[in-house]
């Protein structure tokens, strides 16, 4: 129970190739005369087409983690490998969802789901029909041509959601997403991101302080540490889904990621 | 029912907005009529004043009905000052904004000429551009150019970091993330840069038309002073105050219908 060595990935369906390879990564940051090692070692394969959860305290270098991944800072040490390849910037295969949107203001709706596909120079009726299809999937058409500052923070971040996925990312980053929702909103975008994972070919690597929702969300859990960070496990959750958080295997889970969590300060 | 309240509130604001000129007029009006010696003329005069300005048939004199060929000479030089300015200012702006080096190329030298008034580059103005338009023209396009600069600087700069990334990881390239990102983002700040430059050439074309220029509402105040005719100096005043009136008016009209995304010009 308390063995806290990263697990091998034996569930996985061992011949599952690795989508993210993520070896021995580190980085640190310049803190003035100081370097600040934010993250160091951290070793975890994640197979297509999974969904994973990273908890921590704060500070432990989940974001660090998952910005490079994104592309959005460099590797210290380590390799970094997405489809086999050294990451080297951020890309439209790895789709990220901030905390705080990250919408364009002055497009609609509609309009921000398309941006990917019309930035990348796909022909208009295949950006227009794209976007139809994920307004239509994350529950939008009303609001189609509503500007961000005219929606609510949960439409905003089915907005996010959606512009990510018209733009046909394999990996679907999310840093605290539901963070700054209340807690209606934030179920309801849970079991329709759940839906949507399901009906599709996506991994999702989504950072949370919440056990409850990584126990809600994910078929693995990876559990980081700070002071450096540093993964310090790494669990499956087998309940099947839909998950019901009164049940009893699930607050066995519960207890069980946060002893992980308690014993490392 | 709300399009009632909506007129309503309109003519509320309306009412409130007139209070202060009323109020002023009023005052104006009991300090000035029926007194022999004031040097001050009373509200009734300057608009009998006006109106012959505009339209004669009162004095007929040299001033009478010339009023359209002054504003039409201060409003070309106006708007030609702000649109050279503009298109200055809003790409320089960019640039500076955008590219390190020219930021520091430019940057400090900007800043030094920033804190000279307007009104000190007269002198040389007239010399460089002779006595005449030309000046009045330069002035003008000085005026408008620092606000229009300085608010597209500023917007380059505090356009989010989270956008930039945002673009990035939805495969926006390098090169193309200026178009996409940058220039809509900015757009805000550079209209209100815009909104002020229009304002501060209005200010400064009075002064640009005070030395060797014959037409233009400047020059008629200027003239008109001379003469002790302090009844054209305030109907010239009152003008210039209507006209950069109607025409922050029409600037705030085009920004919002063009930034409708923006709560704050939306
Ligand atoms: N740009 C940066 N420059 C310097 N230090 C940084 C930078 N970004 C992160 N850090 C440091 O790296 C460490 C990990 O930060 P990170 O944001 O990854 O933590 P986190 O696990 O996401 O925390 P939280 O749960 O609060 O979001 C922190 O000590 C932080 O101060
Ligand atoms: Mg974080």
């Amino acid at each position: 129970m308390d063995d806290l060595a990263p697990l091998p990935a034996l569930a996985t369906g061992t011949a599952a190739p690795a989508i993210l390879d993520i070896q021995g990564v580190g980085k640190r940051f310049a803190f003035g005369t100081e370097t600040i090692t934010a993250l160091s070692g951290a070793t975890l394969r994640i197979p297509k087409g999974e969904f994973v959860c990273l908890i921590g305290p704060s500070g432990c270098g989940k974001s660090t983690l998952l910005r490079m991944i994104a592309g959005f800072e460099s590797v210290s040490e380590g390799t970094l490998l997405m489809a086999g390849r050294h990451v080297a910037g951020p890309g439209p295969d790895r789709g990220m969802v901030f905390q705080d949107y990250g919408l364009f203001p002055w497009l609609t709706v509609r309009q921000n789901i398309g941006f990917g596909p019309a930035a990348r120079g796909r022909p208009r009726a295949e950006v227009a029909a794209t976007a139809a299809r994920f307004l239509e999937m994350v529950g939008l058409d009303r609001f189609a041509e509503a500007y961000p500052h005219q929606l609510s923070g949960g439409m905003k971040q089915r907005v996010a959601i959606a512009r990510v996925l018209a733009n046909q990312a394999e990996v679907v980053l999310m840093d605290e997403p539901f963070g700054a929702l209340d807690a209606m909103t934030r179920e309801n975008l849970q079991r329709e991101l759940l839906q949507i994972w399901e009906s599709t070919q996506l991994t999702v690597i989504f950072v949370t302080h919440a056990i409850e929702e990584a126990i809600l969300l994910a078929g693995r859990v990876v559990v980081m540490s700070p002071g450096p960070g540093r993964i310090v496990a790494d669990e499956r959750i087998p309940l099947p889904r839909p998950r019901d958080p009164t049940g009893v295997e699930f607050n066995a889970l519960r207890r069980h990621l946060a002893a992980l969590l308690g014993s490392r300060h | 029912m709300a399009a009632a309240l909506g007129r309503g509130l309109v003519s509320r604001q309306a009412l409130l907005a007139l209070a202060a000129p009323v109020l002023g007029l009023l005052a104006w009006h009991l300090a000035t009529t029926g007194r022999a010696y004031s040097l001050i003329p009373p509200p009734w005069d300057v608009a009998v004043q006006w109106w012959d300005l505009a339209f004669g048939g009162v004095w007929d004199d040299l001033y009478s009905a010339t009023l359209l060929d002054h504003v039409l000479a201060s409003l070309g030089r106006v708007y030609g000052g702000f649109l050279l300015a503009a298109l200055v200012a809003v790409p320089l702006g960019l640039l500076i904004g955008r590219v390190a080096v020219v930021r520091d190329l430019l940057d400090p030298s900007l800043q030094i000429l920033r804190p000279i008034p307007v009104t000190a580059w007269l002198p040389l103005a007239m010399i460089v551009f002779g006595i005449g338009p030309r000046s009045a023209f330069f002035l003008v396009f000085l005026g408008a150019f620092y606000p229009i600069l300085l608010n597209t600087i500023f917007g380059v700069r505090s356009v989010e970091a989270r956008l930039f990334e945002a673009a990035a990881m939805l495969g926006v390239s390098r090169q193309a993330t200026f178009w996409k990102v940058v220039l809509p983002a900015s757009l805000p700040s550079i209209f209100t840069g815009l909104r002020l430059g229009l304002g501060f050439a209005w200010v400064v074309i009075v002064v640009g038309e005070m030395t060797g220029v014959q037409t233009g509402l400047g020059a008629i105040i200027m003239e008109a002073r001379q003469l002790s005719r302090t009844e054209i100096v305030i109907s010239g005043m009152i003008t210039i105050g209507l006209l950069g009136f109607v025409s922050d008016r029409l600037i705030q009209a085009l920004g919002r219908r063009l930034l409708r995304w923006s709560p704050q010009h939306g």
